[in-house]
């Protein structure tokens, strides 16, 4: 294979990593996917990677490949494009390689011509060919590799295309010398920098030193805070003395004064190698684009979306899928056949009650975990990933801007509360992709509240369907009622300015089964990872609270709260303390309790609300620390954990009061 | 004065002469007068105004954007390819503004696409530029 007699040549120069870089959902996690065999989550949507992927190239263990988050340009807009400006920044790197819209070349070459500026060996994957030929957008890609002085290649990697060709490019990759002249100021403060960096011996920057001085000059975080740690405190002031002279000469700013001088040497070149014949916006596709945000249809299908979300996760996952595993195959042969099997193996009593007693770790763990959380959870992944690979989500977030609109965020928000519902903890993960930090910690905080994972829905969802549909609307009413009364509180007290929607769409496509299946397959494995470990944890705390005899002083000293201000029997004490671990875990204790007739319709829905309205789980706690502080986590759940009790007693009251359910 | 009149009469002198409002002529005369006015419009073809006023189906040229507008959400829309000399045309206003240029869609907010400086041209020099 050439490619593998190739990929060497570059190792004599550079050691390190080769990049992936390139604009949001251009199919850089596909590409990556094709040249490592390795599984990445790819959806139809600006910012499914959030976090860095790494994997070693097919047949090239030695060399590895980092998948990075897309960027639209330096000086980076968000958290998640600023973990690729710090790929850039602080990783070895031997090569860049650019994964580029074929079908829009004018914004592809705006960062093409960023990132050649770096000095470091720089190939341009054109991907999506397909879709530019289909567009009527011929592209002379020899004038363009000569203009740009890098290897361009033309690939479709959702169907392997050009990948071999790809291969050898990164072989025979070497620094690009290409150099853009900017207004003589500019030239004379970049050379005054890179002079400076020189005298300061910083041999070793990552990239060249005259993109390093572009990016301090257009005010790049990143390279601020790079420089902060590279060079004295003294030299910084006087770099930033520099920028601030410098800007003197400019009515705009220095930023726009760069940017523009960049995207006038572009639009030279795309009038020279583009070529389109117009056959652009008509089809199918085109015409559901416009209905999906449209200011009425666009609500219609929506509706219909959900209430094909409803079907096939509430009634097919919840409904038939729970009682097939649940009652058929773990209540009927699994559970009496590990049960009969324990007690003629063990003859220990302790042990045989941790195992398959009424807080066992199979019966209770396991059995929670695997036939009733898993069927749920399977089937919104499912569904998710079908619509995050049709394009949907983001039109989603245009049509429900009005709404986010009025709880100080924007419709992007709705990115990571939809994914709330699949898994908050994934979700919070996701908040990155918001602009500012106000908009994450009030997502986050929203999501932490008000937003039932799938696990907890469905079970939410089967208890509430057995009393009655009202039961239903005064939960899904209260919750909806908090997430507003909340957001738009949080959005008045979180100091800062609301930031206005810019997303893109992406066409509309459709889903490609084998992918839908693999991130399934990741999400689900990734569930189990998290749910099992703390579902066993769960069961042996209950189990070890009760033979001590704690479980029961618990519940006696929970009464107060749970019979007197909540309305509730002593017993759900034990259902709401692991719902600290999980409140999915917490609901299905209550669920265990109300088929045993323990539970009024009244106390179902207090019950559910206060549950609802719980920490997520551990795991999403400890996510928020990692994305935010610690002192946030502790702050959220020491806010969260009064308030949901706060409106599950009012709730009580209220309900006592009309007398609904009592 | 019956109710197909379209006369004013001076009480004092008897005076008549044709009510503006009510004369199907002189509305004719101002149909034709709008007409003419919008097909010189048409022949200049330009007007500068802001996105958020291009009506759904029309293509504009950007020219500039707003004083008031952050420069880092400016450069943002640079790279985007929402920049000065080039041609956007409007999808829909409601209930955000979506706008195709290339072959790319951006949804944005009202209150961004007031930011930003076009100048509006006929929908036959469109069709012309396509």
């Amino acid at each position: 294979m050439q490619g593998q007699t190739a990929l060497p040549v570059i190792d004599q120069n550079r050691v390190g990593s080769i990049a992936l870089v390139g604009h949001p959902n251009v199919g850089k996690s596909v590409l990556f996917q094709k040249l490592t065999g390795q599984r990445v989550i790819i959806a139809n949507y600006p910012g499914t990677t959030i976090e860095l992927a790494r994997g070693s190239l097919r047949n090239f263990p030695e060399i590895t490949l980092v998948d990075t988050p897309g960027v639209i340009a330096f000086p980076p807009h968000s958290e998640d494009e600023q973990v690729t400006g710090r790929v850039l920044l602080y990783e070895p790197l031997r090569a860049i390689l650019q994964v580029g819209d074929a079908k829009n070349l004018r914004r592809t070459l705006a960062l093409t011509v960023q990132l050649a500026e770096m000095g470091v060996p720089l190939v341009l994957a054109l991907n999506m060919m397909d879709e530019a030929r289909t567009r009527g957008v011929s592209l002379n890609l020899t004038l363009l590799a000569e203009y740009l002085a890098i290897p361009v290649i033309p690939t479709t990697a959702i169907r392997s295309q050009g990948l071999q060709e790809l291969k050898e490019a990164l072989g025979g990759g070497h620094p690009p010398h290409f150099r853009l002249t900017y207004p003589v100021e500019i030239e004379t403060a970049v050379a005054n920098v890179c002079t400076c960096f020189a005298a300061m011996r910083l041999q070793e920057t990552p990239i060249s030193h005259r993109s390093l001085a572009l990016l301090w000059l257009s005010g790049d975080p990143v390279t601020e805070r790079w420089l902060q740690d590279h060079i004295s405190e003294q030299a910084l002031q006087e770099f930033g003395a520099l920028r601030q002279s410098l800007q003197t000469s400019f009515v705009e700013p220095l930023s726009i004064i760069i940017q523009s001088a960049r995207l006038a040497y572009i639009e030279g070149i795309v009038s020279a190698v583009v070529h389109e014949t117009g056959a652009g916006w008509h089809g199918v596709s085109t015409t559901l684009s416009r209905l999906t945000t449209h200011p009425i249809w666009g609500w219609a299908i929506l509706a219909g979306v959900l209430y094909a979300l409803y079907w096939f996760v509430g009634v097919f996952g919840a409904g038939i899928l729970v009682g097939l595993l649940d009652e058929n195959l773990f209540g009927q042969v699994i559970n009496p056949w590990i049960v009969g099997w324990v007690n003629r193996m063990i003859p220990v009593p302790f042990l045989v009650d941790l195992l398959v007693g009424e807080y066992g770790l199979w019966t209770m763990g396991m059995t929670y975990a695997l036939a009733l959380i898993l069927p749920i959870v399977l089937t919104f992944f499912l569904s998710f990933g079908v619509l995050e690979d049709s394009g949907y989500l983001p039109r989603l977030a245009a049509l429900s801007n009005r709404l986010f609109r009025r709880i100080g965020l924007n419709g992007k928000a709705v990115l990571p509360m939809v994914l709330g519902l699949g898994c908050v903890t994934m979700a919070t993960l996701t908040t990155r992709l918001l602009e500012s930090k106000r908009e994450r910690l009030l997502v986050i905080l929203l999501l932490a509240l008000a937003v039932p994972c799938s696990a907890q829905l469905g079970v939410v969802m089967g208890i509430l369907a057995g009393v009655s549909f009202t039961a239903v609307l005064i939960w899904s009413g209260v919750l909806g009622l908090v997430l507003l009364v909340v957001g738009w509180l949080a959005a008045h007290l979180i100091p800062g300015e609301r930031t206005q929607l810019l997303v893109e769409l992406p066409p509309l496509r459709w889903p490609v089964l084998s992918n839908v299946t693999v991130k399934t397959v990741a999400r689900i494995e990734w569930y189990i990872k998290e749910v099992i470990p703390l579902f066993l944890i769960g069961a042996v705390l209950m189990f070890l609270l009760d033979r001590t005899g704690i479980l029961n002083w618990i519940i006696q000293a929970g009464k107060p709260l749970m019979v007197g201000w909540l309305g509730l029997p002593p017993e759900a004490s034990a259902a709401f303390l692991v719902g600290f671990l999980r409140r999915d875990f917490g609901a299905t204790g209550l669920f265990v309790m109300q088929s045993q007739g323990l539970l009024t319709p009244m106390q179902v829905v207090v019950a559910m609300v206060t549950v609802s309205l719980f920490i997520p789980c551990i795991a999403s706690v400890m996510m928020i620390a990692k994305e935010r502080s610690w002192g946030t986590a502790l702050a959220m759940v020491l806010i969260i954990i009064p308030f949901a009790f706060l409106v599950g007693g009012l709730l009580s009251r209220l309900l006592t009061l009309i007398g609904w359910g009592v | 004065m019956h109710s197909g009149c379209n006369l004013v009469c001076c009480p004092a002198c008897g005076y008549q002469t044709v009510d503006p409002q009510r004369s199907k002529l002189v509305r004719l005369a101002r149909y034709f007068r709008a007409l003419k006015t919008s097909a010189k419009y048409a022949s200049s073809g330009r007007d500068e105004t802001t996105l958020a006023e291009v009506s759904p189906g029309s293509k504009a040229e950007v020219i500039g954007f707003s004083e008031e507008f952050p420069p880092d959400q400016r450069a943002y829309l640079q790279a985007y390819g929402l920049v000065p000399n080039h041609w956007v045309q409007v999808v829909q206003h409601s209930p955000v503004t979506i706008v195709r240029l290339d072959n790319l869609e951006l949804a944005l907010e009202i209150d961004i696409a007031r930011g930003i400086q076009v100048q509006k041209i006929s929908k036959i020099e469109a069709e012309t530029e396509k």
